[in-house]
């Protein structure tokens, strides 16, 4: 929302530096986001005559001109511009001053003519952005006024923020008697003198309103002997300084007075107009219209247009007709000043994609009361400045009048809310200045009136605002803060997590983190079991943001490809995030963490050389999941072959909790990292969080006194013959003494022959009453060794 | 040549048992090369010097040792130990001293020929220079030891086995500095679903019907007409729906925005919220816990300061800036000169909120906050864009290990 300065100050008196009123309005509500500055002081730039031109000796498109700036002294001037004529009146600016776009002039030769300054275009001057040739002033103006006097001063324009609550600072007024309730100040309005026609308006157009809902007020005024032409240089200059194109002097008139009051305008020429009666009403199914940018817009049933007998002219509120507008040749005017309800406004500008300053204005809401005296004012411009007489009166249909909105607060309630003591009267006086009117006002509260501009003051919390704005934000204290503990409150499984990220970035992973949407394509690569439970976006920004993800792993996968594609070979990461299921009921979140292992990371500095084996890669991860679950308090998993496409075949498993699916753990399907050009294994790991067994605290067991006995013994067994089952083959055997049984040496080869192995394992037994004699330990250690050459044909090759 | 060399070298002449006397000093200068002495400071060179110094013993007659001779000899005698470069020049002063043609049977010697009423003096001179001489000895012998390379000496300088350097993603770490910070003045974590009702994300947060953030164009919605939760502000819905007040909770989450990724956008992004509903909150309490935090998260002495604003769940609504942590309110570019840098949204928890999850708005009131993390993690970390933290290049997330 632009608003210049200079014409603020047409109705409010403010003597603040600029900086002074930055800090006003953005502390009242009315955030300053830019403050721009168009032209300058103009120093030491002139008006100037050119008085003779001759070809540039050595350029074409360039022109010598010898130029007078009130010093007597004939300058000469080399010009680009096209429009240069002997005699016109011009901008000069001499060799050494700065131009308010920023260039300093030099004293140059151009193309081997020496220069002595510069005939000015309007952007190098700042004044706006044209370049199409240098200004053609006034003929009246005589060599070297200064160029201040001609052009003005330099103006400040505020770009303001005005939030959604606040539709009536839309405009220049609404922004004045902002201010004016701010300071304290009188807000001046513009007078509105109108010499009435002797004819009547009301016997020139009536007006129907069909849908009173969509259009609560309709004001209409005839205007006669009209003449179009260009508006007032001030005015053009305003128009432009809030970012409208000047067009002639009836179009202009509307526009600002939309800028000044808040108010959208329209001006019909009323000649092109069928019948007298200007009919308000939703438009037909189909209907066709085309708008004033010249296009056709087809209509529905939904949105509301102004028609005459036999067509929609203008979509209310948005935008007028093009077989109906202001042309050069329009003497007779019918000006529309209306209320718009905001929803149809919004939803119309939506639905048909026309997004206008009217529009923008009806949408937010505007002030119905003063629909009236908007419409005089724009009748009063068109009198002075088009020539155009009003006829008598107005034709005002109001099916929406509305009786004053009430509101009453109590005193106490506004104090205790904003926290800082402030004295009744001191109160009042605030909304006094916001033009809030008493019906009653006691010790405790007060019911007020509110001005029909102020819709937004509906309940007593609007009027704290108010008061609270107006008394200073700044004026809030900001004490020690006093801690409030909600005893019953239990965040203790949130904690739980938030631990988790410390805990596995000690272990040397760094934390990543992915989007929750994903493309399809990757989760199907990746995930391939969660093809049905994908959860597409009816509307997604794009095809590589159009699922929610149901895995951590494919993005995972991406991550280390990517950073892998950098040269970044040695990589540990982990995500911890939410994946999204399709159930039959909704959509299930669930909480996971992801691993993913990629090059010789946790091997010592000096054995980095060596190629990462799967043996390595897929160990490596699986020690780092089952401390990780350790550390959890999860001791007893289970790991289970898995198959599934991500992964290569026989290297993969399934994580197991008894019967609760904990996650997976595996390594990348070959032909998906070399997709990737990766050479060498990726390790792959995914956990649910949410499934994790709730943490007990541990209970102290006696550490033991006696000491212990080892035994260590290689067998060599079948190949298919897992780790797991010859743990399960132990423990059928073992004695309350085996405390502990570890896996030392896996060794196979040609020489153990075909799908053979060898495993080693060291056998700790320990009785914690007793020191165990070697005999005992030797027949409880025998036991377990016939145990595994009967149940799983081991053969016992070396023991110790 | 150098005052003090000459000194020195007269110095080590005197050890020899000779005084000093300006006759002797032409014939010292000019007998050893002064260069070598000017440019020396080898010890080594020194002992050669005392070498030379006893060698020119030779060409004086020696007069007998008084007491203060033995004394200054002890004296010359530490220092030159001291000074012993290595185990072979050490050796050599041993013997220079106790050897059996060193100084020890000089003095000895002096202890025979003293008058009997001043033996018992040079008797404890002698002592003296044999303890003082032999507690050098053993000392330096002991500093050139530890000063020497064993043979399994390790190369202290090389790289060490370490695992590799583990790292919180910087968003994660403001959302624990948060909670960390809020939890001292007994906030609770909360948190609720990414996926989530329209009542909650909207309706319950007093959103008017026709509110442009629940356009399709802006906000996510499913197949089933429920949404990705554009803030975080529904977990305020869901704990009060659940929990009777007081409530003071902090929820940090993730939120989705329909917004085209670009430098400062993202489709998700993560947002801390904050609630505290008792009796009798006041814009008083909200301001001075929102400066508790500043000073917590930039340094002592950042304060906050608010400005109007509009949300349509608080009303008063305000804007919180933080002071600068860069220029400290001075002004300077991160802040573009303005001294604050704005972190927050918050206000008054607007009383339709309370209708919607069966609060009485007159028997409570409350506050209500919220951050954007990402945003906080840029000006704090000074990330040049957002898409960095979701690109997770280890280069970028090693920094913040
Ligand atoms: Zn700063």
């Amino acid at each position: 929302m632009l608003i210049p300065l200079s014409w603020l100050k047409d109705y409010i008196e403010l003597h603040e530096d600029v900086d002074a009123l930055r800090e006003l309005l953005t502390f009242s509500g009315l955030e300053v986001e830019a403050v721009e500055t168009h032209g300058s002081d103009f120093e030491q730039i002139v008006v100037a005559e050119i008085t003779a031109i001759s070809p540039h000796p050595n350029a074409d498109k360039l022109t010598l001109c010898t130029i007078e700036d009130g010093s007597g002294v004939p300058q000469t001037v080399v010009c680009g511009a096209p429009n240069v004529r002997v005699g016109m009146k011009t901008i000069f600016a001499p060799v050494g001053v700065t131009l308010p776009n920023g260039l300093t002039l030099k004293k140059a030769k151009i193309r081997g003519v020496e220069s002595l300054g510069m005939l000015c275009a309007e952007d190098e001057l700042g004044l706006s952005k044209a370049h199409d040739g240098i200004m053609d002033l006034a003929a009246d103006l005589s060599p070297g006024t200064p160029a201040v006097d001609v052009l003005g001063g330099p103006e400040i324009v505020f770009d303001l923020e005005v939030t959604p609550n606040r539709p009536d600072c839309l405009s220049v007024i609404g922004v004045a008697r902002e201010l004016a309730a701010i300071t304290g100040r009188e807000l001046k309005l513009p007078e509105t003198p109108l010499r009435e026609g002797r004819e009547s308006t009301a016997d020139r157009a009536k007006v129907r309103i069909d849908d009173p809902e969509a259009c609560p007020r309709y004001t209409a005024r005839v205007l006669t002997g009209a003449h179009v032409g260009p508006s007032p240089d001030w005015m053009q200059k305003r128009l432009r300084l809030c970012g409208i194109r000047p067009i002639n002097n009836l179009v202009d008139i509307t526009n600002y007075v939309m800028l000044e009051t808040g108010q959208p305008l329209h001006a019909f020429d009323q000649s092109l107009l069928h019948g007298d009666t200007v009919i308000v009403r939703r438009a037909a199914e189909g209907e066709v219209m085309q708008t004033l940018d010249d296009k056709p817009r087809k209509l529905s049933a939904e949105h509301l247009v102004i028609a005459d007998a036999g067509r929609a002219v203008a979509v209310a509120g948005v935008m007028g007709g093009a077989d109906s507008e202001i042309r050069d040749n329009t003497t007779t005017v019918l000006l529309e000043s209306a209320a718009f309800q905001s929803s149809r406004v919004r939803a119309t500008a939506k639905s048909l994609g026309m997004h206008t300053d009217s529009s923008y204005r009806f949408a937010r809401g505007c002030d119905m009361n003063n629909v009236e005296w908007v419409s005089r004012r724009a009748a009063s411009l068109m009198q002075q400045h088009a020539g155009a007489t009003p006829l008598k009166g107005v034709v005002d249909v109001w099916p929406g009048e509305r009786s004053p909105v009430q509101v009453s607060c109590r005193w106490k309630k506004i104090t205790d809310l904003i926290g800082v003591d402030i004295p009744v009267d001191t109160m009042r006086g605030y909304f006094h200045r916001l033009g809030l009117k008493d019906v009653e006002s006691s010790d405790e509260g007060c019911t007020l009136e509110i001005p029909s501009f102020r819709d937004d003051l509906r309940r007593e919390v609007d009027l704290i605002e108010e008061i609270a704005r107006l008394n200073g934000l700044d004026k809030i204290p900001a004490r020690d803060p006093i801690g409030r503990i909600v005893p019953t409150a239990n965040d203790r499984p949130t904690r739980r997590l938030m631990n988790l990220w410390s805990r596995v970035a000690a272990m040397g992973f760094n934390e990543i983190m992915n989007y929750s949407l994903t493309a399809p394509e990757s989760l199907n690569a990746l995930d391939p079991n969660a093809a049905a439970r994908q959860e597409h976006l009816p509307n997604p920004i794009s095809q590589d943001q159009a699922v929610l993800r149901t895995s951590l792993i494919p993005q995972m996968a991406e991550t280390l490809a990517r950073n892998y594609a950098r040269q970044n070979h040695e990589l540990s990461l982990f995500e911890i995030g939410t994946i999204f299921l399709k159930a039959e009921t909704g959509v299930e979140e669930q909480t996971r963490i992801a691993f993913g292992q990629l090059g010789p990371v946790h091997r010592p500095a000096l054995d980095k050389q060596r190629p990462v084996s799967d043996t390595e890669a897929f160990y490596g991860l699986k020690g780092v999941v089952e401390t990780f679950l350790k550390s959890e308090g999860v001791h007893e998993v289970t790991f289970i072959p898995l198959e599934d496409k991500s992964f290569a075949p026989g290297q993969a498993a399934d994580i197991l909790l008894g019967k609760t699916h904990l996650g997976r753990i595996g390594l990348l399907a070959r032909e998906l990292r070399e997709d990737w050009k990766i050479h060498e294994p990726v390790a792959l790991a995914e956990i649910i969080l949410d499934v994790l067994p709730k943490r007990k605290t541990p209970v102290m067991k006696p550490v033991p006194t006696m000491p212990a006995t080892a035994r260590d013994t290689a067998l060599i067994l079948d190949r298919a013959v897992t780790h797991a089952e010859i743990l399960a083959c132990i423990q059928k055997a073992a004695p309350y003494e085996l405390e502990d049984v570890q896996l030392f040496d896996v060794f196979e080869g040609k020489k153990l022959g075909e799908n053979r192995k060898s495993m080693a394992y060291r056998f700790t037994y320990r009785n914690p009453k007793k020191t165990l004699t070697d005999k005992a330990v030797e027949k409880f250690h025998g036991k377990i060794e016939a145990r595994l050459m009967q149940d799983l044909g081991a053969e016992i090759v070396g023991r110790g | 040549m150098e005052p003090g060399r000459n000194s020195f070298f007269a110095l080590n002449l005197e050890t020899c048992g000779y005084h000093q006397d300006t006759a002797s000093d032409p014939i010292i200068l000019s007998s050893p090369n002064p260069h070598i002495i000017l440019s020396s400071h080898h010890s080594v060179l020194q002992t050669n010097i005392i070498l030379l110094c006893v060698s020119l013993i030779s060409f004086y007659k020696p007069c007998p040792m008084q007491l203060e001779d033995i004394q200054h000899l002890t004296d010359t005698a530490v220092a030159d130990i001291a000074a012993a470069a290595d185990e072979t020049a050490l050796e050599a002063a041993r013997v220079r001293y106790l050897g059996r043609k060193g100084k020890l049977p000089d003095i000895m010697a002096a202890l025979k020929t003293a008058a009997p009423e001043q033996r018992p003096q040079y008797g404890q001179a002698a002592n003296q220079f044999k303890t003082r001489v032999g507690e050098a000895l053993d000392a330096r012998k002991s500093a050139l030891a530890a000063t020497a390379t064993p043979a399994n000496a390790l190369d202290v300088t090389r790289p060490g086995d370490l695992p590799p350097l583990g790292s919180i993603h910087p968003i994660r770490q403001i959302i624990g500095r948060v909670t960390e910070i809020f939890d001292r003045i007994g906030f609770t974590v909360a948190t609720g679903p990414d996926i989530d009702s329209v009542f909650n994300n909207f309706d319950a947060l007093n959103t008017p019907a026709d509110h442009p953030s629940r356009d399709p164009q802006d906000t996510f919605y499913l197949e089933d007409g429920s949404l990705l939760r554009c803030h975080t502000s529904p977990v305020q819905v869901r704990h009060m729906l659940k929990h009777p007040p007081p409530v003071r909770i902090i929820a940090p989450g993730r939120a989705y925005r329909r917004d085209t990724p670009d430098a400062t956008h993202s489709a998700n992004f993560h947002q801390v919220e904050g609630l505290y509903v008792d009796k009798k909150v006041s814009m008083a309490d909200l301001k001075s816990d929102l400066t508790y935090f500043a000073g917590e998260v930039l340094g002592p002495g950042a304060k906050a300061r608010f400005r109007p604003h509009f949300f349509p769940f608080t009303e008063p609504s305000v804007e919180v800036d933080f002071t600068c942590h860069v220029c400290k309110g001075k002004g300077c570019r991160v802040c573009k000169n303005s001294g604050w840098i704005e972190i927050a949204g918050a206000g008054m928890v607007d009383p339709n909120v309370f209708q919607a999850v069966n609060y009485d708005p007159d028997a409570v009131t409350g506050y209500a906050f919220g951050m954007g993390l990402e945003r906080i993690a840029m000006i704090l970390l000074e990330i040049d864009d957002i898409r960095r933290l979701y690109d997770n290049d280890v280069r970028f997330l090693r920094q913040f290990a």
